[in-house]
Protein backbone atom coordinates (compact mmCIF):
# COMPACT_ATOMS: atom_id res chain seq x y z
CA UNK A 1 0.00 0.00 0.00
CA UNK A 2 3.04 2.25 0.28
CA UNK A 3 4.17 1.01 -2.42
CA UNK A 4 1.20 2.26 -4.02
CA UNK A 5 1.10 5.72 -2.96
CA UNK A 6 5.06 6.13 -3.38
CA UNK A 7 4.13 5.88 -6.97
CA UNK A 8 0.91 8.02 -6.79
CA UNK A 9 2.63 10.93 -5.28
CA UNK A 10 6.06 10.38 -7.57
CA UNK A 11 3.52 10.71 -10.26
CA UNK A 12 1.41 13.88 -9.15
CA UNK A 13 4.00 15.64 -6.77
CA UNK A 14 5.55 18.18 -9.94
CA UNK A 15 2.42 18.54 -11.99
CA UNK A 16 1.31 21.81 -12.00
CA UNK A 17 -2.70 21.38 -12.16
CA UNK A 18 -2.71 19.01 -9.11
CA UNK A 19 -0.87 21.37 -6.94
CA UNK A 20 -3.37 24.52 -8.17
CA UNK A 21 -6.32 22.50 -7.26
CA UNK A 22 -5.05 20.79 -4.00
CA UNK A 23 -3.81 24.46 -2.90
CA UNK A 24 -7.25 26.06 -4.24
CA UNK A 25 -8.84 23.42 -2.14
CA UNK A 26 -6.71 23.53 0.87
CA UNK A 27 -7.23 28.02 0.98
CA UNK A 28 -11.39 27.58 0.60
CA UNK A 29 -11.42 24.79 3.65
CA UNK A 30 -9.39 27.49 5.77
CA UNK A 31 -11.82 30.65 3.96
CA UNK A 32 -15.04 28.66 5.76
CA UNK A 33 -12.97 27.96 8.86
CA UNK A 34 -12.17 31.22 9.80
CA UNK A 35 -14.37 33.80 7.28
CA UNK A 36 -17.44 33.10 8.69
CA UNK A 37 -17.55 35.16 11.67
CA UNK A 38 -15.80 38.45 10.04
CA UNK A 39 -18.76 37.48 7.72
CA UNK A 40 -22.05 37.59 10.41
CA UNK A 41 -20.22 41.15 11.56
CA UNK A 42 -20.50 42.41 8.23
CA UNK A 43 -24.25 40.96 8.24
CA UNK A 44 -24.89 42.81 11.42
CA UNK A 45 -23.19 46.10 10.44
CA UNK A 46 -26.00 45.80 7.09
CA UNK A 47 -28.35 44.83 9.67
CA UNK A 48 -27.54 48.12 11.76
CA UNK A 49 -27.74 50.42 8.76
CA UNK A 50 -31.17 48.95 8.06
CA UNK A 51 -32.46 49.74 12.00
CA UNK A 52 -32.32 46.36 12.81
CA UNK A 53 -30.21 46.44 16.08
CA UNK A 54 -31.88 43.60 17.76
CA UNK A 55 -31.04 41.25 14.89
CA UNK A 56 -27.41 39.75 15.61
CA UNK A 57 -25.81 37.04 13.58
CA UNK A 58 -22.74 37.29 15.41
CA UNK A 59 -23.83 35.47 18.77
CA UNK A 60 -25.10 32.88 16.56
CA UNK A 61 -22.91 29.75 18.25
CA UNK A 62 -21.18 28.90 14.54
CA UNK A 63 -17.90 28.05 15.75
CA UNK A 64 -18.76 26.73 19.51
CA UNK A 65 -17.87 23.31 20.49
CA UNK A 66 -19.23 20.80 19.75
CA UNK A 67 -21.33 22.94 17.20
CA UNK A 68 -18.77 23.83 15.34
CA UNK A 69 -17.56 20.07 13.85
CA UNK A 70 -21.28 19.76 12.31
CA UNK A 71 -21.07 23.08 11.14
CA UNK A 72 -17.87 23.01 9.27
CA UNK A 73 -17.83 19.42 7.99
CA UNK A 74 -21.25 20.14 6.33
CA UNK A 75 -19.95 23.53 4.48
CA UNK A 76 -16.32 22.01 3.63
CA UNK A 77 -17.83 19.23 1.60
CA UNK A 78 -19.57 21.36 -0.69
CA UNK A 79 -15.96 22.34 -1.90
CA UNK A 80 -14.97 18.53 -2.53
CA UNK A 81 -15.52 19.31 -6.83
CA UNK A 82 -12.21 21.14 -6.29
CA UNK A 83 -10.38 17.48 -5.09
CA UNK A 84 -12.55 15.42 -7.40
CA UNK A 85 -10.78 17.82 -10.54
CA UNK A 86 -7.69 17.19 -9.18
CA UNK A 87 -8.36 13.45 -9.07
CA UNK A 88 -9.72 13.33 -12.22
CA UNK A 89 -6.74 15.09 -14.12
CA UNK A 90 -4.82 12.56 -12.70
CA UNK A 91 -6.57 9.59 -13.65
CA UNK A 92 -7.49 10.82 -17.56
CA UNK A 93 -4.12 11.63 -17.77
CA UNK A 94 -3.12 8.28 -17.15
CA UNK A 95 -5.09 7.31 -20.16
CA UNK A 96 -4.55 10.38 -22.59
CA UNK A 97 -1.12 9.84 -21.72
CA UNK A 98 -1.25 6.00 -22.13
CA UNK A 99 1.12 5.34 -19.30
CA UNK A 100 -1.69 3.25 -17.86
CA UNK A 101 -0.69 1.31 -20.58
CA UNK A 102 2.44 1.32 -19.62
CA UNK A 103 2.75 1.01 -15.98
CA UNK A 104 0.69 -2.55 -16.56
CA UNK A 105 3.24 -3.63 -19.38
CA UNK A 106 6.16 -2.42 -16.45
CA UNK A 107 4.07 -4.84 -14.10
CA UNK A 108 1.65 -3.41 -12.05
CA UNK A 109 -1.43 -5.29 -12.10
CA UNK A 110 -4.50 -3.17 -13.47
CA UNK A 111 -6.41 -4.03 -10.05
CA UNK A 112 -3.24 -1.93 -8.61
CA UNK A 113 -3.32 0.78 -10.89
CA UNK A 114 -6.97 1.44 -9.81
CA UNK A 115 -5.53 0.91 -5.81
CA UNK A 116 -2.60 3.26 -6.35
CA UNK A 117 -5.58 5.75 -7.19
CA UNK A 118 -7.67 5.04 -4.81
CA UNK A 119 -5.25 4.68 -1.87
CA UNK A 120 -4.31 8.38 -2.90
CA UNK A 121 -8.01 9.32 -2.78
CA UNK A 122 -7.78 7.67 0.54
CA UNK A 123 -4.39 9.97 1.31
CA UNK A 124 -6.10 12.67 -0.06
CA UNK A 125 -9.27 12.60 1.79
CA UNK A 126 -7.09 11.74 5.46
CA UNK A 127 -5.12 15.34 5.43
CA UNK A 128 -7.97 17.31 4.63
CA UNK A 129 -9.97 15.74 7.15
CA UNK A 130 -6.86 16.29 9.56
CA UNK A 131 -6.53 20.07 8.25
CA UNK A 132 -9.80 20.89 8.91
CA UNK A 133 -10.16 19.57 12.30
CA UNK A 134 -7.05 21.33 13.11
CA UNK A 135 -8.56 24.36 11.59
CA UNK A 136 -11.62 23.63 13.91
CA UNK A 137 -9.78 23.09 16.90
CA UNK A 138 -7.71 26.33 16.58
CA UNK A 139 -10.78 28.13 15.66
CA UNK A 140 -13.12 26.47 17.97
CA UNK A 141 -10.66 27.56 20.92
CA UNK A 142 -10.89 30.82 20.03
CA UNK A 143 -14.83 31.73 19.96
CA UNK A 144 -16.02 28.79 21.96
CA UNK A 145 -17.47 30.34 25.86
CA UNK A 146 -17.33 27.30 27.34
CA UNK A 147 -14.31 24.53 27.15
CA UNK A 148 -14.36 21.08 28.11
CA UNK A 149 -12.73 18.08 27.17
CA UNK A 150 -16.12 15.96 26.55
CA UNK A 151 -17.29 19.07 24.43
CA UNK A 152 -14.73 19.53 22.32
CA UNK A 153 -14.23 16.55 21.15
CA UNK A 154 -18.26 15.09 21.64
CA UNK A 155 -18.88 15.34 17.99
CA UNK A 156 -15.38 14.96 16.82
CA UNK A 157 -16.96 12.10 14.74
CA UNK A 158 -17.94 14.20 12.43
CA UNK A 159 -14.90 15.10 10.95
CA UNK A 160 -14.44 10.81 10.59
CA UNK A 161 -17.54 11.23 8.83
CA UNK A 162 -16.13 13.69 6.69
CA UNK A 163 -13.37 11.73 5.76
CA UNK A 164 -15.82 9.02 4.79
CA UNK A 165 -17.97 11.30 2.36
CA UNK A 166 -14.74 12.83 0.76
CA UNK A 167 -12.98 9.53 -0.21
CA UNK A 168 -16.25 8.26 -1.43
CA UNK A 169 -17.00 11.30 -3.54
CA UNK A 170 -12.98 10.59 -4.93
CA UNK A 171 -14.14 7.22 -5.87
CA UNK A 172 -16.63 8.24 -7.70
CA UNK A 173 -14.72 10.93 -9.28
CA UNK A 174 -12.01 8.35 -10.38
CA UNK A 175 -15.00 5.69 -11.90
CA UNK A 176 -16.11 8.75 -13.93
CA UNK A 177 -12.40 9.68 -14.82
CA UNK A 178 -11.75 6.09 -16.01
CA UNK A 179 -14.85 5.41 -17.91
CA UNK A 180 -14.76 9.35 -20.07
CA UNK A 181 -10.77 9.33 -20.03
CA UNK A 182 -10.97 12.36 -21.23
CA UNK A 183 -9.77 15.75 -18.54
CA UNK A 184 -12.11 18.45 -19.76
CA UNK A 185 -15.28 16.14 -20.71
CA UNK A 186 -14.90 13.90 -17.84
CA UNK A 187 -14.84 17.74 -15.49
CA UNK A 188 -17.87 18.70 -17.56
CA UNK A 189 -19.95 15.40 -17.08
CA UNK A 190 -19.22 15.36 -13.06
CA UNK A 191 -20.57 18.92 -12.97
CA UNK A 192 -23.10 17.80 -14.66
CA UNK A 193 -24.05 14.95 -12.71
CA UNK A 194 -23.05 16.62 -9.88
CA UNK A 195 -25.16 19.60 -9.96
CA UNK A 196 -27.85 19.17 -12.27
CA UNK A 197 -28.60 15.74 -13.00
CA UNK A 198 -29.37 14.69 -9.08
CA UNK A 199 -30.90 18.00 -7.93
CA UNK A 200 -33.62 17.43 -11.17
CA UNK A 201 -34.02 13.87 -9.97
CA UNK A 202 -33.53 14.30 -6.09
CA UNK A 203 -35.85 17.65 -6.54
CA UNK A 204 -38.81 15.78 -8.68
CA UNK A 205 -38.69 13.12 -6.35
CA UNK A 206 -38.45 14.39 -3.15
CA UNK A 207 -41.51 16.95 -4.59
CA UNK A 208 -43.72 13.81 -5.09
CA UNK A 209 -42.86 12.55 -1.59
CA UNK A 210 -39.92 10.13 -2.72
CA UNK A 211 -37.68 11.11 -0.06
CA UNK A 212 -35.74 7.80 0.21
CA UNK A 213 -34.48 9.07 -3.32
CA UNK A 214 -31.20 10.41 -1.55
CA UNK A 215 -30.25 7.14 -1.20
CA UNK A 216 -29.76 6.19 -4.60
CA UNK A 217 -28.44 8.94 -6.22
CA UNK A 218 -24.42 8.62 -5.18
CA UNK A 219 -23.26 12.18 -4.41
CA UNK A 220 -27.10 13.03 -2.95
CA UNK A 221 -26.16 10.11 -0.69
CA UNK A 222 -22.34 11.08 0.07
CA UNK A 223 -24.35 14.96 0.78
CA UNK A 224 -26.56 13.57 3.25
CA UNK A 225 -24.16 11.66 5.81
CA UNK A 226 -23.91 15.02 7.35
CA UNK A 227 -26.71 17.10 7.78
CA UNK A 228 -26.96 20.76 7.38
CA UNK A 229 -27.28 22.34 10.80
CA UNK A 230 -28.15 25.87 10.20
CA UNK A 231 -31.65 25.92 10.08
CA UNK A 232 -31.51 24.96 14.00
CA UNK A 233 -30.20 28.47 14.73
CA UNK A 234 -33.96 29.32 13.57
CA UNK A 235 -35.21 26.82 15.77
CA UNK A 236 -35.99 23.80 13.28
CA UNK A 237 -35.28 20.11 14.18
CA UNK A 238 -32.60 18.73 12.94
CA UNK A 239 -30.75 15.52 12.74
CA UNK A 240 -27.75 16.76 14.25
CA UNK A 241 -26.25 13.14 14.01
CA UNK A 242 -24.77 10.60 11.65
CA UNK A 243 -27.62 7.82 11.11
CA UNK A 244 -26.92 4.29 10.58
CA UNK A 245 -28.59 3.83 7.12
CA UNK A 246 -27.76 7.08 5.74
CA UNK A 247 -23.74 5.61 6.26
CA UNK A 248 -25.14 2.19 5.06
CA UNK A 249 -25.74 4.12 1.70
CA UNK A 250 -22.38 5.61 1.21
CA UNK A 251 -20.21 2.18 2.37
CA UNK A 252 -22.56 0.60 0.07
CA UNK A 253 -21.82 3.34 -2.42
CA UNK A 254 -18.06 3.19 -1.98
CA UNK A 255 -18.24 -0.75 -2.63
CA UNK A 256 -20.01 -0.41 -5.66
CA UNK A 257 -18.38 2.11 -7.88
CA UNK A 258 -14.98 0.47 -6.16
CA UNK A 259 -16.16 -2.78 -8.23
CA UNK A 260 -17.36 -1.06 -11.02
CA UNK A 261 -14.27 0.36 -11.29
CA UNK A 262 -12.30 -2.25 -11.25
CA UNK A 263 -14.38 -4.17 -13.82
CA UNK A 264 -14.36 -1.33 -16.10
CA UNK A 265 -10.81 -1.33 -16.36
CA UNK A 266 -9.99 -4.95 -16.43
CA UNK A 267 -12.35 -5.69 -19.21
CA UNK A 268 -11.02 -2.56 -21.29
CA UNK A 269 -7.89 -3.48 -23.65
CA UNK A 270 -5.16 -0.33 -22.89
CA UNK B 1 17.36 -24.54 -23.88
CA UNK B 2 14.76 -23.62 -22.52
CA UNK B 3 11.46 -21.86 -23.56
CA UNK B 4 10.85 -18.29 -22.57
CA UNK B 5 7.30 -17.88 -23.90
CA UNK B 6 5.17 -20.28 -25.33
CA UNK B 7 1.84 -19.50 -26.87
CA UNK B 8 -0.78 -21.30 -28.29
CA UNK B 9 -3.75 -20.68 -30.31
CA UNK B 10 -4.16 -17.18 -29.06
CA UNK B 11 -6.30 -15.21 -31.02
CA UNK B 12 -8.01 -11.43 -31.17
CA UNK B 13 -11.00 -10.81 -32.38
CA UNK B 14 -12.53 -6.74 -33.36
CA UNK B 15 -16.33 -7.65 -34.33
CA UNK B 16 -15.14 -9.55 -37.71
CA UNK B 17 -11.70 -8.78 -37.80
CA UNK B 18 -9.55 -11.31 -36.45
CA UNK B 19 -6.48 -9.05 -35.57
CA UNK B 20 -4.68 -12.19 -34.66
CA UNK B 21 -5.94 -15.85 -35.74
CA UNK B 22 -4.91 -18.73 -33.99
CA UNK B 23 -1.28 -17.41 -33.21
CA UNK B 24 1.51 -20.37 -31.84
CA UNK B 25 4.66 -19.84 -30.72
CA UNK B 26 7.42 -20.92 -28.69
CA UNK B 27 10.50 -18.68 -27.78
CA UNK B 28 13.79 -19.94 -26.60
CA UNK B 29 16.06 -18.78 -23.81
CA UNK B 30 18.98 -16.74 -25.66
CA UNK B 31 17.29 -16.06 -28.78
CA UNK B 32 17.14 -13.03 -30.77
CA UNK B 33 13.28 -13.23 -32.09
CA UNK B 34 12.22 -11.41 -34.97
CA UNK B 35 8.33 -11.11 -35.35
CA UNK B 36 8.13 -9.63 -38.86
CA UNK B 37 4.67 -8.48 -40.99
CA UNK B 38 3.21 -6.08 -42.90
CA UNK B 39 1.41 -3.35 -40.87
CA UNK B 40 -1.78 -4.06 -39.37
CA UNK B 41 -0.48 -8.23 -39.72
CA UNK B 42 -0.84 -8.30 -35.86
CA UNK B 43 2.46 -7.64 -34.28
CA UNK B 44 0.95 -5.28 -31.95
CA UNK B 45 -1.97 -7.01 -30.66
CA UNK B 46 0.49 -10.22 -29.73
CA UNK B 47 2.73 -8.88 -28.11
CA UNK B 48 0.25 -6.47 -26.01
CA UNK B 49 -1.65 -9.99 -25.26
CA UNK B 50 1.16 -11.17 -23.85
CA UNK B 51 1.82 -8.48 -21.86
CA UNK B 52 -1.49 -8.41 -20.41
CA UNK B 53 -2.66 -4.99 -21.68
CA UNK B 54 -5.13 -6.19 -24.33
CA UNK B 55 -7.94 -9.33 -23.57
CA UNK B 56 -6.90 -11.90 -26.08
CA UNK B 57 -10.36 -13.48 -27.13
CA UNK B 58 -9.24 -16.91 -27.00
CA UNK B 59 -6.18 -19.10 -26.15
CA UNK B 60 -3.25 -19.32 -23.81
CA UNK B 61 0.19 -17.86 -22.94
CA UNK B 62 2.81 -19.16 -20.64
CA UNK B 63 6.33 -16.89 -19.24
CA UNK B 64 8.91 -19.21 -18.13
CA UNK B 65 6.34 -22.23 -17.70
CA UNK B 66 3.86 -19.80 -15.55
CA UNK B 67 0.81 -18.27 -15.78
CA UNK B 68 1.34 -14.43 -16.65
CA UNK B 69 0.93 -12.37 -14.02
CA UNK B 70 2.16 -9.15 -12.90
CA UNK B 71 5.31 -11.25 -11.27
CA UNK B 72 6.25 -12.45 -14.51
CA UNK B 73 6.34 -9.27 -16.26
CA UNK B 74 8.79 -7.54 -13.34
CA UNK B 75 10.88 -10.13 -15.21
CA UNK B 76 10.35 -8.55 -18.55
CA UNK B 77 11.25 -4.84 -19.64
CA UNK B 78 8.96 -4.44 -23.00
CA UNK B 79 8.33 -1.38 -24.72
CA UNK B 80 5.03 -0.87 -27.14
CA UNK B 81 5.10 1.17 -29.80
CA UNK B 82 6.44 4.64 -28.61
CA UNK B 83 8.35 5.55 -25.71
CA UNK B 84 5.77 6.16 -22.77
CA UNK B 85 6.70 8.50 -20.28
CA UNK B 86 5.18 11.73 -17.74
CA UNK B 87 6.01 14.37 -20.50
CA UNK B 88 6.07 16.85 -17.30
CA UNK B 89 8.46 14.44 -15.36
CA UNK B 90 12.57 14.12 -15.74
CA UNK B 91 13.85 11.29 -17.32
CA UNK B 92 15.14 10.17 -13.76
CA UNK B 93 11.82 11.08 -12.12
CA UNK B 94 10.02 8.45 -15.10
CA UNK B 95 12.57 5.94 -14.23
CA UNK B 96 12.09 6.34 -10.58
CA UNK B 97 8.61 5.17 -10.93
CA UNK B 98 9.54 2.07 -12.95
CA UNK B 99 11.51 1.21 -10.24
CA UNK B 100 9.04 1.56 -7.81
CA UNK B 101 6.66 -0.38 -9.96
CA UNK B 102 9.31 -2.97 -10.66
CA UNK B 103 11.13 -2.96 -7.32
CA UNK B 104 13.93 -2.41 -7.95
CA UNK B 105 16.73 -0.57 -6.12
CA UNK B 106 16.80 3.38 -7.36
CA UNK B 107 21.06 2.83 -7.79
CA UNK B 108 19.62 1.39 -11.34
CA UNK B 109 18.55 4.76 -12.48
CA UNK B 110 21.96 6.26 -13.11
CA UNK B 111 23.34 2.90 -14.52
CA UNK B 112 20.72 2.40 -17.10
CA UNK B 113 21.11 6.46 -18.07
CA UNK B 114 24.42 5.93 -18.66
CA UNK B 115 23.65 2.61 -20.55
CA UNK B 116 22.20 4.38 -23.03
CA UNK B 117 24.47 7.72 -22.88
CA UNK B 118 21.15 9.71 -21.96
CA UNK B 119 23.54 11.00 -18.63
CA UNK B 120 23.61 14.57 -19.87
CA UNK B 121 19.73 15.13 -20.13
CA UNK B 122 18.92 13.04 -17.21
CA UNK B 123 16.95 15.78 -15.26
CA UNK B 124 15.46 17.70 -18.49
CA UNK B 125 11.64 17.08 -19.04
CA UNK B 126 10.55 14.15 -20.95
CA UNK B 127 8.44 16.38 -23.35
CA UNK B 128 11.75 17.78 -24.11
CA UNK B 129 13.63 14.92 -25.75
CA UNK B 130 13.89 14.50 -29.20
CA UNK B 131 12.95 11.20 -30.22
CA UNK B 132 15.93 9.45 -30.79
CA UNK B 133 16.28 10.65 -26.80
CA UNK B 134 12.90 9.09 -25.87
CA UNK B 135 13.40 5.68 -27.61
CA UNK B 136 16.72 5.28 -25.68
CA UNK B 137 14.93 5.97 -22.45
CA UNK B 138 12.38 3.85 -23.31
CA UNK B 139 15.39 1.29 -23.35
CA UNK B 140 16.49 2.57 -20.46
CA UNK B 141 13.29 1.80 -18.88
CA UNK B 142 13.46 -1.60 -20.14
CA UNK B 143 16.49 -2.59 -18.88
CA UNK B 144 16.12 -1.06 -15.64
CA UNK B 145 15.35 -4.26 -13.62
CA UNK B 146 17.95 -6.81 -15.80
CA UNK B 147 15.60 -8.48 -17.57
CA UNK B 148 15.31 -12.07 -18.86
CA UNK B 149 13.64 -11.06 -21.91
CA UNK B 150 13.75 -7.45 -23.54
CA UNK B 151 10.63 -6.87 -26.20
CA UNK B 152 11.21 -3.54 -28.00
CA UNK B 153 8.40 -2.92 -30.57
CA UNK B 154 9.75 -1.07 -33.46
CA UNK B 155 12.79 0.45 -31.54
CA UNK B 156 13.95 1.91 -34.72
CA UNK B 157 10.73 3.62 -35.76
CA UNK B 158 11.19 7.49 -36.79
CA UNK B 159 14.85 7.56 -36.16
CA UNK B 160 16.97 8.89 -38.72
CA UNK B 161 20.27 6.84 -39.87
CA UNK B 162 22.70 7.72 -37.31
CA UNK B 163 19.86 7.33 -34.43
CA UNK B 164 19.04 3.64 -36.03
CA UNK B 165 22.71 2.54 -35.89
CA UNK B 166 23.10 3.24 -32.36
CA UNK B 167 19.83 1.82 -31.44
CA UNK B 168 21.12 -1.56 -33.23
CA UNK B 169 24.40 -1.11 -31.62
CA UNK B 170 22.73 -1.09 -28.11
CA UNK B 171 20.71 -4.36 -29.07
CA UNK B 172 23.07 -6.41 -30.35
CA UNK B 173 25.29 -5.75 -27.02
CA UNK B 174 22.71 -6.41 -24.78
CA UNK B 175 21.81 -9.63 -26.88
CA UNK B 176 25.41 -10.68 -26.63
CA UNK B 177 24.98 -10.18 -22.69
CA UNK B 178 22.53 -13.25 -23.02
CA UNK B 179 19.14 -11.75 -22.71
CA UNK B 180 16.69 -13.15 -24.71
CA UNK B 181 15.27 -9.90 -27.16
CA UNK B 182 11.86 -10.43 -29.11
CA UNK B 183 11.81 -7.50 -31.87
CA UNK B 184 8.55 -6.50 -33.59
CA UNK B 185 9.40 -4.86 -37.06
CA UNK B 186 8.66 -4.46 -40.73
CA UNK B 187 12.34 -3.45 -41.28
CA UNK B 188 13.52 -6.58 -43.02
CA UNK B 189 17.06 -5.11 -42.70
CA UNK B 190 16.94 -4.81 -39.18
CA UNK B 191 15.95 -8.04 -38.19
CA UNK B 192 18.61 -9.93 -40.55
CA UNK B 193 21.24 -7.96 -39.04
CA UNK B 194 20.37 -8.50 -35.31
CA UNK B 195 18.14 -11.81 -34.92
CA UNK B 196 18.61 -15.26 -34.45
CA UNK B 197 14.94 -16.64 -35.71
CA UNK B 198 12.03 -14.90 -37.14
CA UNK B 199 8.73 -15.41 -37.99
CA UNK B 200 6.22 -13.56 -40.46
CA UNK B 201 2.83 -13.24 -39.74
CA UNK B 202 0.12 -12.18 -42.18
CA UNK B 203 -3.33 -10.85 -41.56
CA UNK B 204 -3.01 -12.16 -38.31
CA UNK B 205 -2.20 -15.75 -39.05
CA UNK B 206 1.63 -16.89 -38.83
CA UNK B 207 2.96 -17.78 -42.59
CA UNK B 208 6.66 -18.68 -41.45
CA UNK B 209 8.81 -19.97 -38.69
CA UNK B 210 12.87 -20.60 -38.74
CA UNK B 211 15.70 -18.90 -38.65
CA UNK B 212 17.97 -15.86 -39.41
CA UNK B 213 20.77 -17.77 -40.66
CA UNK B 214 18.61 -20.54 -43.54
CA UNK B 215 17.57 -17.38 -45.43
CA UNK B 216 20.45 -17.35 -47.79
CA UNK B 217 20.44 -21.38 -47.98
CA UNK B 218 18.19 -22.86 -50.18
CA UNK B 219 18.33 -22.17 -54.18
CA UNK B 220 21.00 -19.98 -55.32
CA UNK B 221 20.46 -17.26 -57.82
CA UNK B 222 23.10 -16.46 -60.52
CA UNK B 223 22.69 -13.10 -62.71
CA UNK B 224 23.99 -13.78 -66.39
CA UNK B 225 24.51 -11.20 -69.06
CA UNK B 226 26.13 -11.34 -72.55
CA UNK B 227 25.94 -10.18 -75.81
CA UNK B 228 24.54 -13.12 -77.70
CA UNK B 229 21.19 -12.60 -79.26
CA UNK B 230 20.45 -16.72 -78.33
CA UNK B 231 21.02 -16.14 -74.14
CA UNK B 232 17.65 -16.81 -73.36
CA UNK B 233 16.99 -20.07 -75.59
CA UNK B 234 20.57 -21.64 -74.50
CA UNK B 235 19.99 -21.09 -70.89
CA UNK B 236 16.34 -22.67 -71.30
CA UNK B 237 17.68 -25.22 -72.96
CA UNK B 238 20.21 -25.86 -70.05
CA UNK B 239 17.73 -26.86 -67.48
CA UNK B 240 19.61 -26.04 -64.81
CA UNK B 241 17.35 -23.62 -63.10
CA UNK B 242 13.96 -23.59 -61.61
CA UNK B 243 13.02 -20.48 -62.76
CA UNK B 244 14.56 -17.64 -65.17
CA UNK B 245 13.63 -14.42 -65.10
CA UNK B 246 14.80 -11.39 -67.32
CA UNK B 247 15.29 -8.26 -66.04
CA UNK B 248 16.41 -5.53 -68.44
CA UNK B 249 19.49 -6.76 -70.13
CA UNK B 250 20.37 -9.53 -67.21
CA UNK B 251 18.95 -12.56 -66.62
CA UNK B 252 18.31 -14.51 -63.37
CA UNK B 253 18.49 -17.92 -62.67
CA UNK B 254 16.94 -19.43 -59.55
CA UNK B 255 19.22 -22.78 -59.70
CA UNK B 256 17.69 -26.25 -59.31
CA UNK B 257 19.91 -27.83 -56.48
CA UNK B 258 23.07 -28.99 -57.39
CA UNK B 259 24.15 -26.53 -59.55
CA UNK B 260 26.29 -23.97 -59.52
CA UNK B 261 27.41 -20.87 -61.36
CA UNK B 262 30.31 -23.16 -62.76
CA UNK B 263 27.61 -25.10 -63.82
CA UNK B 264 26.16 -22.09 -66.08
CA UNK B 265 29.20 -20.51 -67.27
CA UNK B 266 30.51 -24.08 -68.65
CA UNK B 267 26.93 -24.78 -70.36
CA UNK B 268 27.34 -21.42 -72.21
CA UNK B 269 30.85 -21.44 -73.13
CA UNK B 270 30.34 -24.90 -74.68
CA UNK B 271 27.39 -23.14 -76.61
CA UNK B 272 29.53 -20.07 -77.60
CA UNK B 273 28.68 -17.86 -75.74
CA UNK B 274 30.88 -16.12 -73.28
CA UNK B 275 29.00 -14.26 -70.14
CA UNK B 276 30.21 -10.82 -69.55
CA UNK B 277 28.26 -10.21 -66.35
CA UNK B 278 28.08 -13.42 -63.92
CA UNK B 279 27.38 -12.90 -60.54
CA UNK B 280 26.19 -15.45 -57.58
CA UNK B 281 23.61 -13.62 -55.42
CA UNK B 282 22.40 -15.03 -51.97
CA UNK B 283 19.02 -14.62 -50.76
CA UNK B 284 17.92 -11.10 -48.70
CA UNK B 285 15.81 -11.87 -46.16
CA UNK B 286 13.73 -8.98 -47.62
CA UNK B 287 13.57 -11.54 -50.89
CA UNK B 288 12.62 -14.23 -48.51
CA UNK B 289 9.89 -12.39 -47.18
CA UNK B 290 8.49 -11.34 -49.76
CA UNK B 291 8.50 -15.20 -51.55
CA UNK B 292 6.32 -16.21 -48.50
CA UNK B 293 4.00 -13.05 -48.48
CA UNK B 294 3.58 -13.73 -52.37
CA UNK B 295 3.59 -18.07 -51.63
CA UNK B 296 0.76 -16.98 -49.29
CA UNK B 297 -1.07 -15.02 -51.67
CA UNK B 298 -0.81 -17.59 -54.17
CA UNK B 299 -1.94 -19.95 -52.07
CA UNK B 300 -4.76 -18.22 -50.90
CA UNK B 301 -6.78 -17.44 -54.89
Amino acid sequence: MMRLLRIELRKVRPSKSFKILASMYLIALAIICVGVMPFFQYLKSKFEDFDLDGVDPTIIPFYEFPDIWQNITSVAIFFKLLLGFSLIFSVTNEFSYRTIRQNVIDGLSKREFIMSKIVMAGFLSLVSAAFLFVLGLITGFIYSSEITFSLVFEDAYFILAFALQLFTFLIFTLFVGALIKKSIIAMGVLIFWTLVVENVIWGRMTYLGYDWIGYLLPVKAVNQLIHIPFPKYLFQEVQDYVSLPELGAVIGFMLLIYWGTIKLVEKRDL
Amino acid sequence: MDTVLSIKNLSKHYGKIKALDGLSLDIKRGSVFGILGPNGSGKTTTLGMVLDVINPTSGLFEWFGQKSSSATRKRIGAILEHPIFYPYLTGVENLMIVCDIKGVPYSRVDEVLEQVSLGERKDSKFKTYSLGMKQRLSIASALLCDPEVMILDEPTNGLDPQGIAEIRELIIEIANSGKTIIIASHLLDEVQKVCTHFCVLQRGRLIHNGLVEDVGKGSLSVEVKADAENLEQVLESAQMHKQLKRELDKYILTMEDNYGAADVNKYLFDNGITAKHLVVKTKTLEKQFLEILKGQEGGQS
